[in-house]
């Protein structure tokens, strides 16, 4: 035997790692690579950050660049009137800045509990057949409902179940009955043609269709914390466009210190360059949009995010609108180019409930369709999240 | 000992292509793939050169550095595989005091008794030999270099090649640095000791 094989026994094989190693480093990954705030949704093409979660990862590649043609605005072009808002702008002077302002004042009075819970539908769309009689599907569709515990001492769990692919609206639903009602779906997803199913739990690499869970135990948040405050301390200051200024690794408990300074939330938010014009607009609002949707941050943080927004150039007010579940609300849009070369245009759009300025939806259209992208027409639907449930509960970790 | 499945991680549906490809490194919703691909390997890695929390760490921030610096990688030269463990082991070199302090100890520990039962083979043999001190010394006093080199041969069947496109390092460097690691390893070893086999699996 040779050195080489004793150095072998001598450094024997470790055992594997646990999954709760491996789900900390996943999660350190994801917020070192966030610099903290936050972890993108599973929305499509998208300029920022990827989203690595619950194995979902990988599967939510580029979307559907396949046949032509305009749909699915109508889940947000129906101008809906809802109720009338209470803490809400003059009729007829809505603007983005009075809307995020008005739900800053919401957001500082929301009374906090033990854990931050959002309930979840999201997916991706794909065009299936032409576009006469194609249709839109909604596919690599995850329900998840996640409890992030508003105290390190606490664990956060995780839930999710794979939903199956599914006409996106009514219309798209009536294509498909005409269709034959097929039970599964081939789609040019990103650089390859796959195969959806209309059977949950059916998605490649998604999870199973029964409901599954993690936690991440506070030992594991509080060294993915440590992992993440060495990445950014080794950081060098740019590094790729991705990542300017993103780097900050403070705690909840420290970013509730230093919200009083709004130039501090900006910059945690939107980065080093204060003054970057609305070609970031659609980043800034998928960034704040982390925050508030996928982080336990207090009130007095919640409003200073949506504060910070009100001041972004380039976030717009859509007006009154329904969401996918048919709920009024205001919808404010950004803009942004896709980074993977086809110059795509396209719009992140938040809906917020009339009156409470909850978040309802957002969704992700293209706007002026580039390379690959060509075959898309403005309105159509990349991908979409519903949130069928946001806000602080004291009630336990469970799943519907 | 190296491209071993991920035990660790829960069993899905795989994709329908291999993941973890350089395709992958490229499209950030797609980075999920490389770490799963990989992180159980380069975790691995760390956790034999390093203490448990260590190599927690280190394997962690592999992925962080692999995805901040994922525009850097270049295809032509290296596959993902090897450019991690390039990264994996920069980042185990600034924890070269703990790791020499590991060995040391394990140096003066001197032969441990045989593990009852599961003991591999090649194990048992180090241990009657009576080596496993002056392994752990010799590898503590190797320079870190020749350290690196001599262990990403070993642990993870590195070529020359690929460890020279992993450290960056010239590929008449890798041959020097491993010859000079073996010969001081076999040295410690009693180089003449006719038990040695002393072929070059790697030349």
């Amino acid at each position: 035997m040779n050195e080489l094989n004793q150095v072998r026994a001598l450094l024997r094989e470790p055992p594997p790692p646990s999954a709760s190693v491996r789900t900390a480093a996943l999660r350190s990954l994801e917020d070192g690579i966030a610099g903290r705030a936050p972890r993108s949704r599973r929305t499509g093409p998208r300029p920022v950050r990827p989203r690595l979660r619950l194995g979902l990862t990988g599967l939510t590649g580029l979307v559907a660049a396949g046949a032509a043609t305009a749909v699915a605005v109508a889940a947000l072009g129906g101008g809906g009137t809802g109720p009338s808002p209470s803490a809400s702008p003059p009729e007829g002077e809505l603007s983005a800045r009075s809307v995020l302002l008005a739900a800053a004042e919401h957001a500082a009075k929301e009374p906090t509990g033990r854990y931050w819970r959002v309930q979840t539908v999201d997916g991706q769309a794909y065009r299936v057949g032409g576009a006469e009689n194609g249709y839109t599907v909604l596919g690599y569709s995850v329900q998840s409902d996640e409890w992030r515990a508003r105290s390190m001492d606490d664990p956060d769990m995780l839930y999710g179940r794979d939903l199956g692919a599914r006409p996106l609206t009514p219309a798209d639903a009536a294509a498909w009955k005409k269709a034959g009602s097929p039970k599964t779906f081939r789609v040019w997803s990103n650089d390859h043609w796959a195969t959806l199913s209309t059977k949950p739990g059916e998605t490649l690499g998604s999870l199973p269709a029964r409901w599954s869970g993690e936690s991440t135990t506070p030992a594991a948040k509080r060294a993915a914390g440590r992992q993440a405050k060495k990445i950014c301390a080794e950081k060098k200051p740019v590094d790729g466009p991705d990542f300017g200024g993103k780097c900050d690794t403070r705690s909840p408990e420290e970013v509730e210190r230093l919200v009083s300074d709004p130039k501090t939330v900006e910059k945690l938010l939107f980065g080093t360059s204060a003054s970057s014009g609305a070609q970031d607009a659609g980043r800034d609002l998928m960034n704040s949009l982390d925050l508030l949707t996928r982080t336990a941050a207090p009130p007095t943080v919640r409003a200073a995010v949506f504060r910070a927004l009100a001041k972004r150039p380039g976030v717009r007010v859509l007006g009154k609108v329904r969401d996918p579940k048919g709920r009024p609300g205001i919808a404010l849009a950004a803009r942004s180019v896709m980074q993977e070369g086809s110059g795509t245009v396209f719009d992140d759009r938040l809906v917020l409930e009339e009156g409470t300025y909850r978040i309802l939806s957002n969704d992700r259209v293209v706007v002026r369709p580039g390379g690959r992208m060509r075959g898309m027409r403005p309105g159509d639907v990349l991908s979409q999240q519903v949130f069928l449930g946001i806000g602080w509960t004291n009630e336990s970790p469970h799943h519907p | 000992m190296t491209g071993e499945p991920l035990t660790a991680a829960p069993p899905r549906p795989t994709r329908p292509e291999r993941g973890g490809g350089p395709e992958d490194l490229h499209d950030p919703d797609r980075f999920g793939e490389v770490f799963d691909t990989y992180f159980a390997e380069i975790h691995g890695y760390a956790a034999k050169r390093l203490d448990r929390d260590t190599a927690y760490d280190v394997a962690s921030q592999t992925f962080l550095e692999a995805f901040r610096k994922r525009h850097r990688y270049d295809a032509a030269r290296a596959n993902v595989r090897t450019w991690l463990y390039g990264i994996a082991t920069n980042l185990i070199g600034k924890h070269r005091r703990g790791e020499v302090c590991a060995l040391r100890a394990r140096a003066r520990l001197g032969p441990a008794p045989v593990a009852e039962g599961h003991a591999d083979r090649v194990d048992a043999q180090v241990s009657a030999l009576g080596v496993r001190g002056a392994l752990a010394g010799a590898l503590a006093s190797l320079k870190p270099a020749e350290r690196d080199v001599l262990l990403l041969v070993a642990l993870a069947d590195l070529s020359h090649q690929e460890i020279a496109d992993a450290l960056g390092i010239p590929y008449g460097t890798v041959g020097s640095r491993l010859n000079r690691a073996r010969r001081k390893v076999r040295d410690a070893l009693g180089g003449t000791n006719p038990l040695l086999d002393l072929e070059d699996d790697r030349g």
